[in-house]
């Protein structure tokens, strides 16, 4: 994937050759276009790696900046600039100095999808009331990154990214028949209860806050800047379909509110809100606060790819290298390691549903925190269980038990969890717990078999072998673990290479 | 590093090679006759005579014991290249340098798969997984060493005294002796005297007990510029100088150095392991800095470690901070920009 991102950067500028140099004659908001190229710099230019000029020929030096103008009321951003400027050469971008931002300023963790939500909005509100100060709740919003990230890392990108990521909830290697346009067909199972749910929820809208409202209103515009991302998903020959919906996206948004509730598509929450909001503006309703969009029922994802990518293909403990330290350090025997994943799975299910009923009626930083809470609390109640079951599987545990509270899986999935249905993220805990439970389980009895000669407790030694310690430290755990990921990725590397040549070979 | 000291010997004309085909190679074009099979023919030749006193104090089983680590080395060598169709590399002969020195390092009673397990680890995890030879950042007879030292510490730290020969096959009993390094551990000097210590008559591992001769070797590979004399004097001299300074358990200090640094492993990996090419810094400030490291790492292991033998643990350490060291001071481009750009 980072190579993918880092070859996309010098494709930039060429996407949009005729609006280059535009830029100056528009006021530009001075924080909006900022944070747009926050987000935009995380994933595309990665500073890190093109500063530290690992790979000169992607052709994106240092300093490369690009700059966003405001969008217009189609998501189309109306003029976009791009800026290479090489050290000591910081002249052109001096005519727009308020704007211009170096993408190395920005931290990679405050990048987050929320921040170019809210940019967006902010940038809108400016176009229509230049005099109001940007929503603080949104911006208080932008530092809830890290568990985006992560998610996005194994499994299933934060779901309110461009339209075109949406199939990325279905794992790659689903064979081509069940790609992308078998979930089209799938997601639409939420359309008509679209309307009816809306005028349900606006009572429970109400009471949401308000910038979680229009924040949600604004992340179904596809902007500019997620437009390549819709570029690099075309290249992935499984979304074909998903790059064909964000390509007409624009036309779609010019069509009636009726048509497009009609047109064949993954989202059609979005669709009905951008129904709804287009209606508002054409209206022209002065305040805000007259204006209730409805609350969306959550995108449900497909079971069958939840799991299958929670317990095998994006397995968390083999793929995504969460949860290492009950792993390494606690998973030492067998009955140890099932203990140890027994425990996770239980606060992951748990803390899955709650976020998925919390949703955004709690701001993302909250959220994670009572996560984190409620996690604890699971953990406490599995330590007595633990000590009035199996106490010396809870002294062998030891401290590892109370300390799932911060296992990172929990936290992991929370971001997913959050923005999808209670179904999916109860079958997405389960998946992804019972994967980190079988990995843990097969670690743990591979460990105990070389380190004691013991399965499960049963004798199964071979004379003249003697046992060798260090798997039962947890050097040789990580040693183990390095081997064992190492082993799963070129498995699942080796047989999405035979399904593409396969299918190259059908076409 | 030790390379670039070569004397060019404009033996052959490097655009005269092949079949009338251009070589292309990056900048310094040395046009010595230098090689990675020379370089480590060399290291071969400097180790060579360890292993006849090995015969000498121990019998035939060290010769047999360094011939199936070497074997298994190249076996998993050309087994793991094979397997992920890489070039075969072992006609370099570095998976023979490492199988000596893995075999070096064991002691003269070790059953005779230790070798195998410690060359499995050392050539395929160590070695071939990151990438092969010039790629990976420990030393792999160094962390074959450990990790047998770690797995198997009963049978790696027993020692039989010299000159009780031992059978090449079947099971045996042999009288144990005490590595002196066990006497130093509890801040006593051992009972061998510096003579006895100097030509190898105490309990060790079968390579490393012979000071004299690995100090000649050592000195062989300066003298043909294989290795530069930076690392190794300045490892020894850190050891030197610390020792002297705080002697343990009231000791006299000269005697107590004398013992520190003629006693276990240190000899051999100074001069044949913490030089390694792939795993020591590049700059000669950083091979200062990393052999200074290597010395107080080594002590300060001998001190309050828990094993009794710490060389290795000390070099992997030392080893693995390579890269960082080698940033203390990066050689400027003349005329560039401070930050290398």
């Amino acid at each position: 994937m980072a190579d993918k991102r880092i070859d996309d950067v010098p494709e930039i500028p060429e996407d949009q050759p005729e609006t280059e140099g535009n830029g100056i004659d528009i006021p530009v908001p001075e924080e909006a276009p900022a944070r747009g190229r926050g987000r935009r710099g995380r994933r595309r230019a990665e500073p890190s790696e093109a500063d530290s000029g690992l790979l000169p020929e992607s052709g994106a030096p240092a300093g490369t900046v690009y700059t966003l103008g405001p969008q217009n009321e189609f998501g189309d951003v109306e003029d976009v600039s791009f800026e290479s400027s090489s050290e000591g050469a910081d002249e052109p971008s001096a005519p727009k100095k308020g704007a211009a931002l170096d993408i190395s300023d920005i931290p990679n963790a405050v990048a987050a999808p929320d921040a170019s939500k809210s940019s967006g909005k902010s940038r809108k509100r400016k176009k229509r009331r230049p005099a109001q100060p940007r929503n603080t709740a949104a911006a208080s919003e932008k530092t809830s990154v890290p568990a985006a990230e992560d998610s996005e890392q194994y499994s299933v990108p934060a779901a309110q990214d461009a339209p075109a990521e949406e199939p990325a909830s279905v794992p790659e290697e689903l064979p081509a028949d069940v790609n992308a346009s078998e979930n089209a067909d799938k997601a639409p199972s939420g359309a008509p209860e679209t309307s009816a749910d809306a005028e349900v929820s606006a009572e429970v809208a109400d009471a949401a806050p308000k910038a979680a409202r229009s924040k949600r209103r604004e992340k179904r515009r596809p902007t500019q800047a997620d437009r390549p991302d819709s570029g690099d998903a075309s290249s992935e020959a499984e979304s074909s379909g998903a790059s064909r919906d964000a390509v007409s996206s624009p036309v779609e948004e010019s069509s009636t509110p009726a048509k497009k509730s009609k047109k064949k598509s993954r989202r059609p929450a979005a669709q009905a809100e951008d129904a709804a909001e287009d209606a508002a503006e054409t209206t022209d309703i002065p305040s805000e606060a007259s204006e209730k969009p409805p609350r969306a029922p959550k995108p449900k994802a497909p079971a069958a790819s939840l799991l299958l990518s929670g317990i095998l293909t994006e397995n968390p403990l083999l793929f995504g290298l969460v949860g290492v330290f009950p792993a390494v350090a606690a998973a030492s025997t067998g009955l140890t390691a099932l203990a140890a994943g027994i425990c996770v799975l239980a606060a992951l299910i748990v803390t899955n549903l709650a976020a998925s009923l919390i949703g955004d009626r709690l701001p993302r930083r909250l959220r994670e925190a009572l996560m984190l809470l409620l996690a604890a609390c699971v953990s406490s109640g599995e330590l007595l269980a633990l000590e009035a079951l199996l106490p010396e599987t809870a002294d062998a545990l030891g401290i590892f038990v109370p300390l799932v509270a911060v296992c990172g899986l929990t936290l992991s999935r929370e971001s997913f969890a959050a923005e999808h249905h209670p179904v999916s993220a109860l079958i997405d805990a389960a998946a992804c717990g019972a994967g980190f439970t079988a990995a843990l389980t097969l670690f743990g009895v591979i460990r105990e078999v070389i380190a004691s000669r013991t399965l499960f407790g049963l004798d199964i030694s071979v004379q003249g072998l003697p046992p060798v310690l260090v798997f039962a430290a947890p050097a040789g755990g990580l040693l183990l673990l390095g081997l064992l990921s190492g082993a799963a990725r070129y498995v699942r590397t080796k047989r999405r290479a035979s399904k593409r040549g396969s299918k190259e070979a059908e076409l | 590093m030790a390379r670039s000291n070569l004397i060019p010997k404009a033996r052959q004309n490097p655009l005269a090679r092949g079949s009338g085909s251009l070589r292309r190679s990056p900048a310094p074009h040395l046009r010595a006759d230098v090689s990675t099979r020379s370089i480590m023919s060399d290291v071969l030749i400097a180790l060579s005579p360890m292993l006849i006193v090995s015969v000498f104090f121990y019998g035939f089983r060290t010769l047999a014991l360094t011939l199936t680590s070497v074997a298994s080395c190249i076996a998993f060598e050309w087994l793991f290249r094979r397997a992920v169709k890489k070039p075969a590399s072992v006609g370099d002969l570095s998976a023979v340098v490492t199988g000596v020195l893995l075999a070096y390092n064991l002691p003269a009673s070790v059953p005779y798969w230790i070798p195998v397990v410690g060359a499995a680890f050392a050539i395929l995890i160590v070695k071939q997984l990151y990438g092969g030879i010039g790629k990976n950042f420990l030393n792999p007879a160094l962390a074959g060493k450990a990790f047998l030292l770690v797995c198997f510490p009963d049978v790696m730290q027993t020692w039989t005294q010299p000159f009780e020969h031992l059978p090449l096959f079947g099971p045996f009993e042999a009288e144990t002796a005490a590595n002196p390094l066990e006497a130093l551990k509890n801040g006593l000097i051992p009972d061998d005297s510096v003579l006895e210590l100097l030509l190898g008559r105490h309990a060790g591992a079968l390579g490393e007990t012979c000071a004299l001769l690995l100090l000649f070797g050592g000195l062989y590979l300066i003298l043909r510029r294989v290795i530069s004399a930076r690392i190794p004097l300045v490892y020894l001299g850190t050891v030197a100088v610390v020792t002297l300074l705080f002697p343990l358990g009231g000791a006299r200090p000269l005697e107590w150095m004398t013992s520190q640094l003629l006693s276990g492993s240190l000899i051999l990996a100074a001069f044949f392991m913490a030089t390694d090419y792939t795993t020591s810094p590049v700059t000669p400030l950083g091979q200062t800095a990393y052999a200074v490291g290597c010395g107080l790492v080594t002590v300060f292991l001998r001190y309050f470690g828990g094993w009794t033998e710490s060389v290795c643990f000390a070099i992997l350490i030392m080893n693995s901070c390579a890269w960082l060291v080698d940033r203390i001071r990066l050689p400027q481009p003349r005329g560039g920009a401070r930050d290398g750009r």
